[in-house]
């Protein structure tokens, strides 16, 4: 197995499943970012108004996820639950582990970010008149959200790069799609070419839609 | 719930866990070395080494880990090195903590002001004094928490040895989940893997809550400016 031989055809001959699978992979992604999403501002919600008994469960929810590795939630999730009547798909349950497993760490960024909200700010808000609900909506959660966009977009990445595990319990996401090729063709180079390729191509995207989005909503607000 | 199967294989786990503890002693130790190197030659003044070490660095922190711990369990040998599951879960995690460590170094370095490195030559010391007297103490003080913080994440990742089947905590729990539904029948995945959770929950914790210390004891990253 010495001689390195590189096969460009067969990627090019292979490249419909791959982009095939690669699709999968942002897909999910794109679906699991929005949950994860909505769960930080959920959590985020909850720690603000210091919901009595969601604050504790949140907290415990936070460490949980953060503390253990996510191939072993994804075990749990797939082949652990089933067994009191949890059953889904793979596919379902990817999006389910990733989602919280995402939500955890925005609900993090986005707490971090509420916290560098100026007091004042939320007492002019009051002295407006403004109950609660519509200071936390108006005043708190856009401030808060331009300062965390950075952070937001590396759990976004690390999310995305993470539906690379789905592959474990089989949900057909583009590093599944390669290693398959790879146990039949034993083409590994051109596989593994393709997945840094690929894989890559979506980060360095990513990234740079970081900083435009970073631009865009800093606008006016630099100094 | 089928507590008494922790027990039964408890010598079992108990090799799993030691197995992990190896895979992340070894990563995390290589990874710093991978770190300094890197992190020095990324700041280096010449151009080629500087870009030759941040080539390799960026495509490992922007692949997905588990694409480079299959890199090097199954594209190795086409390169002509083999290495068992175990090992190759060692090279990989210590190839991405190393890019990931190097990251952090580079930043510690130049968060170091420019002033020190130019004070500290006007003061007629050489480049590696410069180095190892002036910048490195600096650069240490917000490494350190960030390098601990690492080393959480790298300890969650030597689960990522059960897919190239490296007999550590996940794997082992994979294996006797299979035992056990071979032999006795169900399925105890629901016990097994809530146990592992658990282990990997308390260790991480105790990491993490030494990071928290460690970041207080240093006073954190030093601020941006």
């Amino acid at each position: 197995m010495g001689d390195v031989s590189f096969d460009w055809s067969h990627i090019w001959r292979e490249l419909p499943p791959l982009l095939g699978g690669l699709l999968t992979t942002i897909w999910l992604a794109a679906a699991c970012l929005l949950l994860s999403l909505a769960i930080g501002y959920l959590g985020a919600a909850i720690s603000f108004f210091e919901v009595p008994v969601a604050r504790r469960i949140l907290r415990g929810y936070v460490a949980l996820i953060r503390n253990t590795p996510l191939l072993v939630q994804i075990f749990f999730f797939y082949y652990g639950l089933p067994e009191i009547g949890v059953r889904a798909s793979a596919v379902i349950t990817g999006i389910v582990v990733l989602s919280i497993w995402g939500g955890a760490y925005n609900v993090e960024n986005i707490r971090g970010g509420i916290e560098g909200v100026p007091r004042d700010l939320i007492e002019a808000g009051r002295a407006l008149g403004l109950r609660g609900g519509r200071i936390f909506l108006l005043i708190v959660i856009p401030i808060a959200t331009r300062t965390v966009i950075p952070a937001m977009m590396n759990t976004a990445v690390s999310i995305t790069k993470n539906t690379s595990l789905l592959q474990a319990i089989g949900v057909a996401e583009f590093t599944y799609v390669a290693m398959d090729d790879m146990a039949n063709s034993y083409r590994t180079l051109e596989m593994f070419f393709a997945l840094f390729v690929g894989y890559l191509a979506i980060v360095l995207a990513m990234s740079a839609a970081a900083a435009m989005l970073e631009a865009r909503l800093g606008r006016g607000f630099a100094r | 719930m089928n507590l008494a199967l922790i027990f039964t294989n408890a010598s079992f786990f108990l090799n799993a866990g030691i197995a992990t503890g190896k895979i992340f002693l070894w990563s995390a130790f290589f990874s710093l070395m991978i770190s300094i190197v890197g992190g020095m030659v990324a700041t280096s003044r010449a151009a080629i080494p500087r870009w030759m070490a941040r080539a390799p660095i960026e495509l490992f922190r922007d692949v997905p880990q588990i694409v480079s711990v299959f890199f090097v369990f199954f594209g190795a040998p086409a390169f002509g090195v083999q290495l068992g599951p175990l090992e190759a879960t060692i090279v990989s995690l210590s190839l991405w903590g190393g890019a990931n460590g190097a990251e952090i170094v580079r930043g510690g370095i130049n968060a170091v002001p420019k002033h020190q490195f130019e004070s500290a030559r006007a003061l007629g010391l050489r480049p590696l004094q410069v180095f190892a007297l002036i910048v490195l103490p600096q650069a240490l003080r917000p490494i350190i928490p960030a390098y601990a913080g690492l080393c959480t994440v790298l300890l969650q990742s030597t689960s990522l040895g059960a897919l190239i089947g490296a007999t550590e905590l996940l794997k082992g729990g994979q294996i006797v989940v299979e035992r056990a539904s071979y032999f006795q029948g169900g399925s105890p995945g629901l016990t097994i893997y809530a146990f592992i959770l658990c282990v990997f929950f308390v260790a991480g914790s105790l990491m993490t809550a030494g990071t928290r210390r460690l970041e207080s004891i240093f006073g954190g990253p030093t601020p941006r400016i």
